[in-house]
């Protein structure tokens, strides 16, 4: 049904040259080379499956430390940043944005140093910042193309793109409008436009769906889907709306006074817990308990009449309907429990 | 397949070299420039004097002209140093600290205001990229109004004035070149760095006029009460009197007052406002450039 974005620029290319083209660089290898890493070609194609963000022991200090330590290795195609105020997302942000220095330890984006490969991390990393940001003066499809001229695509690719990007978000219709006059949904669009129409290998999303209505915080999460189902592409997302980081990411950064409080697979965590019921029964609770337990539960008894059950793997529900039944009890409320983001951000923020 | 179709994908195609991005924040900067008529026309205006000259050098080596129009062959001004500096350099530096004083402004702090900076410089540029694009615009806009038209003058008088000519002026290149070249790159890095703090256009423009304006008359002031040349070093105008004397080797008495100081003085004085304006507006562009 659909098609690629990147078709019509590529049809009017010469098609030999951009089918030799895997990274940026394609047609101009040499040429690209003399300014960006050119050690990038062979290690990029092996990137979405290997390490997207790699800290290692990274310290950030102002005055203080704001960043302590933090040692990670990030993989997921869609990574939430989650914490509370002063946590030290932004600290991150900027880091891994090369806008600030770290004091010690060292990060790295997709495999290269931030260090002394800030040029490349840069070409292949979008930014779509929480405030509004802008280029005064300037209609929305001449700011989305000098971004993508500003990332290295040639002025008629730019504009190609810029268009087709407007398009994929939704702002078609818009984009001869100066930027300045868009509505706050609309800005926030036409900066994930700026944000992507380079087709970044990495994109940062801080505060995606702020400000924005229901259906337009809906649009926002489709795209930001779409983009990490497209498999081109990482995400990290920086929000305090657990929902959309939910609703996007399969990995999550919980950070705290500068420190990593969990970092997790959220399907991973999910399921490790997913055994985890609580019931209520009516009838022989402690006969119930004893069956429960004749059955490899773990069993506990919050209150009367409330059982919390850790069920093993190979147990089905069903055996506890059949065993309710032998022993005349009634199951009047059976809540299938499963962790929450919520869940898991309030157990890390509580964890020392 | 219509546009609405399709789907996100990644770029694989060629990246442009680091000066071509460089290059691409002077090509939108000037172009927006030019969105301004009031900005044209002023632009227009300023090659005025550039082609009248060219005009004046015509006629003046056009005898039968002179003496058509019964022009007196005595009061011609004789065509050299001091005639380049007194009739263009002069004129076309005072129309360029007005250009300078319009345009340097809304290079820089519109960025700032709108928070653009991050988006800049989370590509792959530099802050220097960032800076030198912007100082191109001035720079190209503002050689056109000065040595661009200098060196067409000067070849012109070359063409017509005969072979001596060349040879004996020849220094003449150089100095319109370089005090150009000076006057632009300090003006316009003084106007960036005030505007990035200021932020509003308007008010930056007067900022930028009240520091030239205050540091010759505070020149004037210290000179005046304590004497000396060490007075004429916060004042650019002095400065640049003193840099057109010694390159065009000029007579002073057509450039008005000229103080006495030695031409390294005044170089050097371009060289630290310079200095101190690109580190002051490197800091401020830093203060914009992270999360906040």
């Amino acid at each position: 049904m659909t098609e690629s974005l990147g078709s019509e620029e590529r049809s009017t290319a010469a098609s030999s040259e951009a089918a030799a083209s895997v990274l940026p660089g394609g047609e101009s290898t040499a040429r690209s080379a003399n300014t960006l890493d050119s050690s990038a070609e062979s290690t990029d194609s092996a990137q979405l499956q290997s390490s997207v963000i790699e800290l290692d022991s990274l310290c950030v200090n102002y005055d203080k430390p704001v960043l302590d330590s933090l040692s990670a290795e990030m993989r997921g195609s869609c990574i939430g940043l989650l914490g509370p105020n002063g946590a030290g997302k932004t600290t991150l942000l900027n880091t891994l944005l090369g806008f600030k220095r770290p004091s010690s330890g060292k990060a790295s984006i997709l495999g290269h140093d931030l260090k002394s490969g800030n040029q490349w991390v840069r070409s292949m990393v979008g930014y779509m910042p929480e405030r509004d940001a802008f280029i005064a003066g300037m209609t929305g499809i001449r700011f989305v193309r000098m971004m993508a001229e500003l990332s290295g695509l040639s002025s008629k690719v730019a504009l190609e793109r810029a268009h087709e990007v407007f398009f994929y978000v939704g702002l078609g219709e818009a984009r001869y409008r100066n930027v300045e006059s868009y509505s706050l949904g609309m800005k926030q669009l036409a900066k994930l436009a700026q944000a992507i129409v380079h087709g970044p290998r990495l994109l940062f999303l801080d505060e995606p769906t702020n400000g924005l209505d229901p259906p337009a915080r809906a649009r926002m999460l489709q795209l930001i889907r779409e983009i990490r189902d497209s498999g081109d592409t990482h995400i990290i997302i920086a929000s305090h709306l657990l929902q959309d980081i939910e609703s996007c990411c399969d990995e999550v950064l919980v950070l705290k006074e500068g420190r990593i409080a969990k970092y997790c697979n959220l399907e991973e965590e999910r399921r490790s817990n997913r055994q985890f019921l609580l019931m209520q029964i009516r009838g022989d609770e402690i006969a119930f308990v004893e069956g429960l337990r004749n059955l490899g539960c773990e069993v506990a008894l919050p209150n009367r009449r409330r059982i919390k059950a850790i069920i093993p793997e190979e147990l089905d529900i069903s055996q506890l309907y059949e065993l309710a039944e032998s022993l005349s009890v009634q199951i009047r409320n059976l809540d299938y429990k499963r962790d929450s983001l919520e869940d898991i951000f309030l157990r890390a923020m509580d964890a020392d | 397949m219509a546009i609405f179709l399709k789907a996100y994908q990644g770029y694989s195609g060629p990246v442009s070299a680091s000066y071509e991005r460089m290059l691409v924040i002077f090509r939108y900067a000037l172009a927006d420039v030019f969105q301004s008529r009031l900005f044209i026309a002023f632009y227009f205006v300023s090659l005025l004097l550039p082609v009248g000259l060219m005009c004046f050098l015509y006629v003046y080596h056009n005898l039968e002209l002179l003496l058509t129009f019964e022009v007196p062959l005595d009061d011609l001004p004789t065509i050299d140093g001091t005639f380049f500096a007194v009739a263009m350099q002069i004129p076309q530096n005072s129309l360029l600290l007005i250009l300078v004083m319009v345009i340097g402004p809304s290079m820089i702090s519109p960025d700032l205001r709108n928070n653009a900076m991050p988006l800049y410089l989370s590509r792959p540029i530099s802050l220097s990229n960032y800076i030198v694009g912007k100082l191109l615009v001035l720079v190209f806009l503002g050689s056109i109004m000065t040595w661009v038209p200098g060196t067409l003058l000067f070849f012109l008088q070359a063409f017509l004035g005969g072979e001596g000519w060349l040879g004996d002026n020849l220094h003449l290149l150089l100095a319109a070149a370089i005090s150009s070249l000076l006057w632009i790159i300090c003006l316009s890095l003084l106007a960036f760095a005030i505007s990035a703090y200021v932020k509003w256009k308007a008010v930056a423009r007067i900022f930028f006029f009240g520091v030239i304006l205050i540091g010759s008359i505070l020149g004037q002031v210290i000179e005046e009460t304590f004497g000396g040349v060490g007075a004429y070093i916060v004042n650019l105008f002095a400065a640049q009197e003193v840099i057109l004397t010694n390159l065009y080797q000029a007579d002073p008495d057509f450039l008005g007052f000229v103080p006495s100081m030695p031409i390294e003085v005044a170089l050097a004085q371009f060289f630290v406002v310079s200095v101190v304006a690109l580190i002051l507006l490197a800091r401020r562009i830093k203060q914009y450039q992270g999360v906040v």
